[in-house]
């Protein structure tokens, strides 16, 4: 019973210390499959919907749990096969390219709605979330593929994420409370509130400001001649009329 | 240990982690828009460097707990999801006037609604509660698109604020036993002065 209780926090505590001395590492030796972890296997985006599902399988009995896994598994599978049509289908969005296709908000409301779900209604929605998830795991995965091919890196994403789900799971089922269901809905509020805010900036384009009116052109100001724009390098000027005592000119 | 001192383990924790991440030097405003934001930290710090969205979310915590019951963790989960619709009308760019305004009302009705104890139905608190998270979601909601990266801004903020409401219920479950409860009424006045201090300022 120990061993099971802390099987869970072990996972964590292994994960984040491999994490840790990947991020520490410098990033020209990290290799292309340790920076990809770094910069997407791990990033909050990726992790934070995982840790919710995680904390909602906990909630349920364990083998709804263990379904929930096994339709993630089949998720991922679904997702990585039907790629194309689901990037089609996502990349309808507007803005969808730019957004890893939404499937950051997309499994961030699916985990968010199964936490904020009566109990008795969670461990039936829990599969279709996991579902879901699995499915835009996949797809974010191939899509961010820095080598566009290698399998190792489809590989090290499921694992990571796999990995999330049952350190995470395992731990609040280790020490689950009664009470632990009001934080869970505290997180659940979190996931879609999250999830549906990063999605309407990327979907709600924000109006242009109104434009200006155009300049009214202004009175020119005054430009002296050329010859008097210098006033002080210029020669002396006499007036024609200002002749001298005798009637001549002065020089 | 009983589900009281789990609780208020738990809001020692986010106090703990609230105040640490509060000593990350910024400037201490909230809005509305400063120029382009940052990632994770640039959404985490900014619930928690700006006191106004401080006070009136750690207000909600802390009238939740003070309420007790289903409120304790009604009004926690109510506040972020409201807060979205505010965001989103921010993102579309809806004018909504006196945002600035509503935030500061809402610090000094929340820490009057602490003040005095105010037990209303969990309906009533949840439609009081509502009205101030949408101010509150419309500022940030200005300023996400803004963001260079929207998600873990929106990830960052969101959960800052989370710990925020935590913090709240922590301290409200800690100070409603003492001296029956007037601690936990007396800072809700601290609260709302505060709150009279920006609608003056």
């Amino acid at each position: 019973m120990t061993v099971a209780r802390w099987s869970g926090p072990a996972l964590v505590v292994a994960g984040v210390g491999i994490l840790i001395i990947l991020i520490l590492r410098d990033p020209a030796d990290r290799g292309v499959i340790a920076g990809w972890i770094v910069s997407d296997a791990a990033a909050p985006a990726r992790l934070l919907p995982l840790i919710g599902l995680a904390a909602a399988s906990a909630l349920v009995p364990a083998s709804f749990a263990l379904a929930g896994l096994a339709v993630f598994s089949a998720g991922v599978l679904l997702g990585s096969l039907e790629l194309a049509l689901l990037l089609a289908t996502l990349g309808a969005l507007p803005g969808a390219e730019s957004h890893l296709f939404f499937t950051f908000p997309i499994s961030s409301v699916a985990a968010g709605l199964v936490l904020l779900a009566p109990s008795a209604i969670r461990q039936w929605l829990l599969p279709l979330a996991a579902l879901i998830a699995g499915a835009v795991l996949a797809v974010a995965t191939k899509i961010t593929d820095p080598t566009l091919h290698d399998p190792a890196i489809f590989v090290t994403g499921v694992v990571v994420a796999v990995w999330t789900l049952v350190a995470v799971g395992l731990t609040v089922r280790g020490f689950r409370r009664p009470w632990f269901s009001i934080p869970a809905r505290i997180l659940g509020s979190w996931l879609v509130a999250i999830g549906v805010l990063f999605g309407g900036a990327a979907l709600l384009a924000r109006p242009p400001l109104p434009e200006l009116p155009p300049a009214q052109p202004t009175e020119a100001l005054p430009v002296p001649p050329p010859e008097d724009a210098f006033p002080d390098l210029a020669p002396p000027r006499r007036d024609p009329l200002d002749l001298g005592a005798d009637g001549l000119r002065e020089p | 240990m009983t589900r009281f001192d789990h609780m208020c383990a738990s809001g020692a924790f986010a106090l703990a982690l609230g105040g640490l991440l509060c000593l990350i030097p910024d400037a201490a405003s909230a809005h509305i828009i400063r120029g382009a934001q940052g990632g994770f930290g640039s959404g985490f710090e900014h619930p928690l460097t700006g006191p106004d969205h401080f006070l009136a979310m750690f207000a909600v915590g802390l009238w939740g707990a003070q309420m007790g019951g289903r409120p304790v963790w009604s009004l926690p989960v109510t506040f972020p999801l409201i807060m979205v619709v505010g965001g989103i009308l921010g993102i579309v760019g809806v004018p909504l006037p006196f945002v600035e305004v509503g935030i500061a009302v809402s610090i000094i009705a929340l820490g009057l609604a602490v003040l005095i104890a105010w037990h209303p139905a969990e309906w009533i608190a949840l439609l009081f509660v509502s009205v101030f998270a949408i101010c509150h979601g419309y500022a940030h909601g200005a300023e996400l698109p803004y963001a260079a990266d929207p998600a873990d801004y929106a990830i960052g903020f969101v959960v800052a604020t989370g710990l925020i409401h935590l913090c709240g219920i922590g301290v409200g479950l800690v100070l409603n036993r003492p001296l029956g409860g007037r601690l936990c009424q007396a800072l809700g006045g601290v609260i709302a002065i505060g709150g009279l201090y920006y609608l003056v300022a």
